[in-house]
């Protein structure tokens, strides 16, 4: 017997043993009353995830804001004269090390270093994957109800933060979910310029591979790129 | 040397940043802290300790994006940690407001949103406190069973009774949206 609670857990992909998992999966391929009834639940948590955000008035802004200022000026951070010199510094450095790199070329050999990478960069960087698909899901099930000025700057926002996270898995040795944020800008390029009749299938298409795409980052950790895509 | 100072001056001041942070993220933190605390006043206190702590630690993210998620996590412990304050059984005003919300331009789809909204900020008043955190915290957050349960100081079985008896509770009270909203 499936319960609506072991539904619940198994869409979650939290709080099951693999066995359990796989019970479920093979029972809702074989049952179609249980398929309707774990359609059911996942459509009703679709509704519940999209719950309304408030609008921040600008006064609750400007006080968020003040306290900042206030705590800038209060305490003002580490002095930053040295900044200019740093980078001057920095780009010296650089072409040292060009001009180093270029004399000594011919008797470099081997595999090209690798890159240390900190397992924790790479868990929060799929946390942070995970948190902008679902805020970027959220925004997009809304999408008839906003206007055009306010779909056009969501999806510049969306392009963003694609770039900054595929930048983010670079940095945590994770190439393959780079690559796959990166491939969603054209389709997001197309849904910012796109005719709104053509805009419903790419934004069908969008939701499902976000989808697809949270459901990997969210398995098991046995997965061939670090972050599971 | 051009390109340096070229550089320089593309690079925005830190109080720049914040401030198109407070204006690009401040809704969906306050949105956030408020479900977690369904108090506005202490939902704007969470965010603005939270937006206190990523200035102080400004220099500390390599990615804007990292930066948005830490802030907003923390803004989530920040909120957490004024429910607690506030006291386990604290009673809670299930006749606070909803908060005004953005609408469209089809007037139709704006009033269904908003009598949705309506609707699941009620059912959420009905849940007590520990089932209304856990299920934001695990739906909505995407924390893990696990990091719930370290969070709160509770057993895993507990978050997920928790949790069963929250979605139970929201599914019966929206049950209406299931024919209405298609």
């Amino acid at each position: 017997m499936i319960s609506d609670d072991d539904l619940l857990l198994f869409h979650w992909q939290d709080g099951l043993d693999e066995a359990r998992r796989r019970e479920i999966a093979e029972a809702l391929a074989r049952d179609a009353g249980l398929g309707a009834r774990y359609a059911r639940l996942v459509a009703d948590l679709a509704r519940f995830g999209t719950l309304p955000e408030p609008a921040v008035d600008a006064v609750r802004q400007a006080r968020w804001w003040r306290a900042i200022r206030d705590e800038a000026s209060a305490k003002p951070a580490a002095s930053r004269w040295f900044v200019p010199f740093a980078l001057a510094a920095g780009v010296g450095a650089v072409a040292i090390f060009g001009a180093l790199w270029r004399t000594s070329e011919i008797e470099i050999s081997g595999p090209p270093p690798t890159a240390v990478v900190d397992r924790g960069d790479e868990d929060r960087v799929a946390r942070s994957v995970r948190v902008h698909l679902a805020e970027a899901g959220a925004d997009l099930s809304q999408w008839g109800e906003q206007p055009d000025a306010t779909r056009r700057r969501l999806v510049l926002r969306w392009i963003e933060d694609q770039r900054a996270l595929a930048r983010a898995a670079e940095a945590a040795g994770d190439a393959q979910l780079a690559r796959t944020l990166r491939a969603f800008e054209p389709l997001l390029r197309d849904l910012a310029e796109g005719a709104p009749e053509a805009a419903l299938a790419e934004r069908e298409q969008l939701a499902f591979e976000w989808s697809a795409m949270q459901t990997k980052l969210a398995a098991s950790p046995s997965k061939p790129s670090p972050s599971g895509i | 040397m051009r390109m340096l100072t070229g550089f320089m001056r593309a690079s925005p001041r830190p109080e720049d940043e914040f401030r198109d942070l407070i204006a690009r993220r401040g809704a969906r933190l306050q949105a956030a802290c408020l479900r977690i605390t369904r108090d506005p006043a202490l939902a704007e206190d969470a965010v603005q300790e939270a937006l206190l702590r990523a200035w102080r630690a400004r220099d500390q993210f390599r990615a804007e994006a990292e930066r948005d998620t830490w802030l907003h996590r923390i803004a989530i412990n920040a909120a957490l940690e004024l429910v607690r304050r506030r006291g386990p059984m604290a009673e809670i005003d299930a006749d606070t407001p909803e908060p005004d919300l953005p609408g469209g331009d089809d007037p139709a789809r704006a009033h269904l949103r908003a009598a949705f909204g309506a609707d699941t900020g009620a059912a959420m008043a009905k849940l007590t406190e520990m089932e209304r955190v856990c299920f934001v915290l695990k739906h909505i957050e995407q924390w893990t069973l696990d990091e719930i349960a370290a969070h709160l100081g509770r057993s895993i079985n507990s978050i997920k009774q928790a949790l069963f008896r929250g979605v139970g509770k929201l599914r019966g009270e929206l049950a209406h949206w299931q024919e209405d909203s298609r």
